[in-house]
């Protein structure tokens, strides 16, 4: 459904531009989720606007590929690219509130996007529809509401409502529940569940939260300092993770969740744009760290579909 | 049983109702609740739950519409802000996000330097000295002294905060959501260096969090707060046993479990 080789992201351009993303390889399809997991700075949320071409001005973005439902858009220009946003590939951001017009009622919004959508029938009954998909209990009164008056979690709702009725094959959600509160949390992640075990759109979600990836997934890509470093079915990365990065986030959500007396810690911070070098970005702080690591490193594949970049795994 | 070193009893704090004139919202319903000398009570509720507003009245940065506040056997409640000022030494606190906890236009040095001053706690002449040592205790380089807040990663510039809030010695420290902001990898250096100050100087904390992992780690007790009012409180590992709540038992399902890994 969609396919990206070596997508860069850069802040500015020509020889002085800085890379932030630096060469990622995504593949998604049909029905399926794949999980961007990284910190913060790390590059996942880059990558999400570059696949939508929303990136800040100031930054520039790159791919030797990027195929969408069969179609390469790498070089489409940004008027026939507007209309496969949205309808093809679509984004559920962080912050609801900030999604919505606050001077504009719910149904107004829905009005809009089902225009978009170009749908059949009354926008009235669509709108409810849509609405009750998403598990809103009174659509009507939910319509009438001017988004302050909804809480978080049910803005988020008639948010996922919008980028469902405009049906796109690819969906991506930028940490879409980090702003809520555990218990409509877990509800948001149900609906993703529910939604996805229905619908025939390929899902790339955005966490920072392991323990999140482990439950809406069934692929995990680990991206540190602008690459990919770990890639493969969640339950292979969530057991055995192989690069010391994923063992260290994996081996610290333990011990929380355990209640263990001392937390694993990994040392120390990833390194700044302006640090950075072409070896494996990770090594100041790696246990394993050797001579060879300050060169640059490939993903490796090892068994069961998966990927590393680490020079341990050679 | 010693005395608490904090005793809130009946604390109400209410706030004017934006949507109705003379009408008040109450964010702090009743709550009564005692933290013992060297104990770290964990405080769990989601937001608009009135956690960052109880702590906010403990340390009477807001005012309680009434109820008495306890702090080290000392009636804190009406205080007013000179009477105040040497019980603020006592209690500091810890904010969630640490950037906008810090003046952009002053060094860490400084920052740390004029709580230091302002109790006289410490000389000019020793001031240089104190401060690095302050550094030091929370992990950081003397170097950072001259640095400025947004010259600091996240995590550092807690590791600052953290320092700058032991710098007076208290005897509590406050710490809202102190971790929430902080990414995965360096979540764990805070929680660890939080209870190794704990154990050095028998401090106690009111650490506050939305999440349940997290005060498990770090609490003798938990509260869980629902709506201001203090749903339960008790000894963790029996919130955890046994919750005496259906809200409680609701929190604590929204813990996902993590698989084990294999190795």
């Amino acid at each position: 459904m969609l396919s990206v080789r070596n997508l860069r992201v850069t802040l500015a351009a020509g020889p002085r531009a800085v890379p932030l993303v630096r060469g990622v390889d995504l593949d998604l399809h049909p029905g399926e989720t794949l999980t961007l997991i990284g910190e913060s700075g790390s590059g996942k949320t880059l990558t999400a606007l570059a696949l939508l071409r929303l990136l800040p001005q100031g930054m520039g973005q790159q791919a030797d590929l990027m195929m969408l439902n069969g179609r390469d858009v790498s070089e489409m220009n940004e008027a026939a690219f507007r209309n496969l946003r949205g309808r093809r590939i679509a984004m559920i951001f962080q912050d609801p509130v900030g999604a919505f017009n606050p001077a504009k009622r719910i149904d107004w919004h829905l009005r809009v996007v089902l225009a978009r959508a170009e749908a059949e029938g009354a926008w009235q009954d669509r709108a409810t529809e849509a609405l009750s998909e998403v598990g809103i209990m009174d659509p009507p009164s939910v319509l009438r509401r001017f988004p302050h008056q909804l809480s978080g979690g049910m803005l988020q709702r008639v948010l996922i409502a919008m980028v469902l009725a405009l049906g796109p094959e690819v969906i991506i959600a930028d940490e879409p529940t980090t702003n809520l509160d555990n218990i409509v949390e877990r509800q948001i992640l149900e609906l993703f569940g529910k939604l996805q075990r229905r619908l025939s759109s390929a899902l790339l979600f955005i966490t920072h939260d392991m323990t999140i990836a482990a439950l809406i997934s069934q692929r995990l890509a680990v991206m540190y300092a602008g690459q990919v470093v770990e890639t493969g079915p969640s339950e292979a990365v969530m057991h055995r993770p192989l690069h010391p990065y994923t063992q260290g986030l994996i081996e610290t959500a333990n011990a929380l969740e355990k209640g263990a007396e001392t937390l694993t810690e990994i040392p120390g911070q990833p390194p700044s744009i302006m640090e950075q070098d072409d070896g494996c970005a990770f090594r100041g702080r790696c246990i394993r760290a050797r001579p060879g690591c300050e060169r640059p490193q490939k993903l490796r594949s090892t068994n069961e579909a998966r990927l590393v970049r680490c020079l341990l795994y050679d | 049983m010693t005395d608490p070193l904090l005793r809130l009893q009946d604390l109400v704090v209410e706030f004017p109702d934006p949507h109705r004139r003379h009408q008040t919202v109450r964010a702090v319903d009743k709550v009564s609740l005692t933290i013992g000398r060297g104990e770290i009570l964990g405080l769990v509720g989601e937001s608009g739950s009135g956690k960052t507003t109880l702590a906010k009245t403990v340390l009477r940065l807001y005012r309680p519409r009434s109820g008495r506040i306890e702090l080290g056997g000392v009636d804190i409640t009406h205080l007013n802000e000179p009477r105040l000022r040497p019980m603020r030494r006592q209690a500091q606190m810890v904010f969630q996000d640490p950037l906008s906890s810090f003046n952009p236009r002053h060094t860490i040095g400084r920052a740390i330097a004029i709580p230091l001053l302002l109790h006289r706690i410490c000389s000019r002449s020793a001031l240089r000295d104190s401060v690095a040592r302050i550094l030091a205790d929370v992990g950081l380089p003397g170097s950072f002294a001259s640095r400025y807040p947004h010259q600091l990663s996240g995590g550092q510039l807690q590791r600052a905060a953290i320092g700058r809030a032991l710098a007076l010695s208290p005897a509590l420290i406050v710490a809202d959501e102190a971790v929430s902001k902080l990414d995965v990898s360096v979540r764990a250096q805070i929680l660890n260096l939080l209870k190794r100050v704990h154990a050095e100087r028998g401090l106690s904390l009111l650490f506050i969090t939305h999440d349940l992992h997290v005060a498990r780690f770090l609490s003798d007790r938990i509260g869980i707060m629902q709506g201001g009012r203090l749903l339960e409180i008790g000894p963790t590992k029996e919130v955890f046993a046994r919750p005496a709540h259906d809200y409680t038992r609701t929190l604590l399902g929204t813990i996902a479990p993590i698989p084990e890994p294999v190795a």
